[in-house]
């Protein structure tokens, strides 16, 4: 169910700018908070924009937000994991104290820091909201592969002459992928929750794009009168996140029972 | 003893760093306080400089850091350089409330996870349990900009309940996850089996054996949660029109108002601190071989 739910969601976020019915961005003013129509299926929002096209090219901003964070803290994580578990003693020490600073900042501080640094834009939300993602990756990175070496397979291709590289790209990373893919995923949920998080504040630069995180914050203001335009951009966020969550513990429990 | 002197030695490490890795983030951000002010008052730039080396900021970093290490040592922790209040009195006057939120969502939090994972690993394979899961996953994937929205907008709770159980329910998902999970890996478990065999009721089996066994596995869960909880309120704070610790981190931030970004790095640190030691010492309580004394 989740995979299908995910699977329409890419579909929308992917297509939607070239299935949209209107401009996201024409204003008409003697349109303003209309209810759903057949004109304007998701009615239209305080200043005419029909909700519908801009709940479908926000879509792609909203993901893009997410996915941009997630890639920074997959991808620095992993790196900053391995090397805690394979490098040579400085090294390895090097990179967990980096994780302790990491891990001591707050989240909301070091994302705003980068927000205020770089001024608000769509890149100081990606690298802000990476940054905050990197720790908590490299943490669970770190174990797995400290739990995973304790098997005697890995002692047996130690011995059997297996060189530092081919023992993480062939044996260790293979066996804790199903956990890996499961954190990635709530890397992925927990990025587009930060990143929408960000730009419901105002803080992503660019106040006329559409995007599901700024659209809810134009919406909360007319919620009494016009609840459409944030159900419009808070069901899609909820759906998307709920099934990204859902596909990771499916992959958690494929770790769980391929390991105990 | 010993134990209770590393807690604190490791508490008092992390508060460091955490105030030495914000001191230095946010020396990294382009432009300071003064520059900020100055570029929307239109001040003359001798003026500026003249602000600049009243207020320290022009001295070399370290020294800049040595003076401010000095200064909480003794209790001080500077004053804002956008209102010129004393920083420790902007944190009281506003924090009382922040704090008081984020301890309310976190027994909430507490209680509705336990609950809710209990419920749902105890049935795992049936109906009921895939719709508590079902309802799990809800939990997780809403937002609390929108679970705080729709309160207000339904205006059944808009005081500081609502926005503690907006926060709990969301803090409480990873924790009824976590439990859920435990409670599935040990189902099969001797110790499961024996106590139905003993003709135990299925009440005091699942509270007394089984979810009992598995409680420490939340120990954890819980203290990453605390510092959601704590850093949170910036967005709950906007949907409750409330001004606490979160309006003032974001404020600090955008104005470069170090002393008070600084002075909520250290009372977060502190909290998190607080609540890790207590957490250990529930780990210990819930956990026999934690103790290493009963193996």
């Amino acid at each position: 169910m989740a995979r299908r739910f995910c699977l329409v969601m890419a579909f929308i976020i992917v297509v939607g700018r070239l299935i949209s019915p209107y401009n996201p961005l024409t204003t008409r003013p003697e349109m303003s908070a209309a209810p759903p129509s057949t004109t304007f299926a998701l009615g239209t929002d305080a200043l005419g924009r029909d909700v519908l096209s801009r709940v479908l090219y926000g879509g792609g901003t909203t993901a893009l937000l997410g996915s941009g964070a997630a890639f920074i803290g997959i991808g620095f994580g992993l790196l900053l994991g391995t090397l805690q578990v394979f490098g040579v003693p400085v090294v390895r020490h090097a990179a967990l104290l980096i994780e302790i600073v990491l891990l001591s900042l707050p989240g909301w501080l070091m994302a705003l820091v980068f927000v205020a640094g770089m001024g608000a834009s769509w890149k100081a939300v990606i690298i802000g909201v990476g940054m905050t993602q990197i720790a908590p990756f490299s943490r669970v990175v770190a174990m797995t592969f400290a739990h995973i070496s304790t098997h005697l397979y890995v002692t047996a291709a130690e011995a059997g002459g297996a060189s530092m590289g081919y023992l993480v790209r062939y044996i260790i990373l293979p066996n804790a992928s199903p956990i890996l893919i499961a954190a990635a995923c709530a890397t992925l949920a927990n990025g587009l929750l930060f990143t929408s998080g960000l730009t419901f504040l105002g803080l992503g630069g660019a106040a006329n794009t559409p995007e599901w995180g700024a659209m809810l914050a134009e919406g909360r203001l007319a919620i009494r009168y016009a609840p459409w335009i944030a159900l419009s951009a808070g069901l899609p966020l909820v759906i998307l996140v709920a099934s990204v969550n859902a596909i990771g513990r499916d992959f958690s429990l494929r770790g769980w029972s391929s390991s105990g | 003893m010993i134990r209770f002197c590393t807690a604190l030695l490791r508490g008092l490490i992390s508060v460091w760093l955490a105030v030495t890795a914000a001191f230095f983030l946010l020396r990294i951000l382009p432009g300071d306080a003064v520059q900020a002010q100055a570029a929307q008052a239109g001040m003359a730039s001798s003026a500026v400089e003249e602000r600049r080396q009243a207020l320290g900021l022009n001295r070399p970093l370290l020294e800049q850091y040595g003076t401010y290490l000095g200064g909480i040592a003794q209790g001080d922790l500077g004053v804002s350089i956008v209102s010129s209040e004393n920083v420790s009195q902007i944190l009281w006057s506003r924090g009382v409330g922040t704090l008081r939120l984020a301890l309310s969502a976190l027994v909430l939090s507490i209680g509705i996870g336990i609950g809710l994972g209990t419920a749902a690993g105890i049935s795992h394979y049936s109906i009921s349990g895939r719709l508590w899961r079902e309802g799990i996953d809800l939990l997780i994937a809403v937002p609390i900009y929108i679970s705080g929205t729709l309160m207000v907008m339904s205006g059944v709770i808009t005081d500081g309940l609502g926005a503690a159980l907006v926060l709990g329910l969301h803090s409480a998902a990873p924790i009824a996850n976590t439990l859920s999970l435990a409670l599935l890996n040990e189902s099969g478990q001797g110790y499961v089996v024996v106590a139905s065999a003993k003709g135990l009721s299925d009440w005091t089996i699942i509270w007394r054996h089984r979810v009992r066994a598995v409680l420490h596995t939340i120990v954890p869960v819980i203290s990453i949660q605390t510092g959601f909880l704590l850093g949170g309120t910036v967005i709950t704070e906007t949907i409750f029109s409330q001004s606490g610790l979160g309006q003032s981190l974001l404020d600090g931030v955008m104005r470069r108002d170090y002393p008070v970004v600084q002075g909520w790095v250290l009372l977060m640190a502190i909290c998190q601190a607080v609540i890790y030691g207590l957490t250990e010492m529930a780990g210990y309580w819930l956990d026999p071989r934690q103790r290493g004394d009963a193996v």
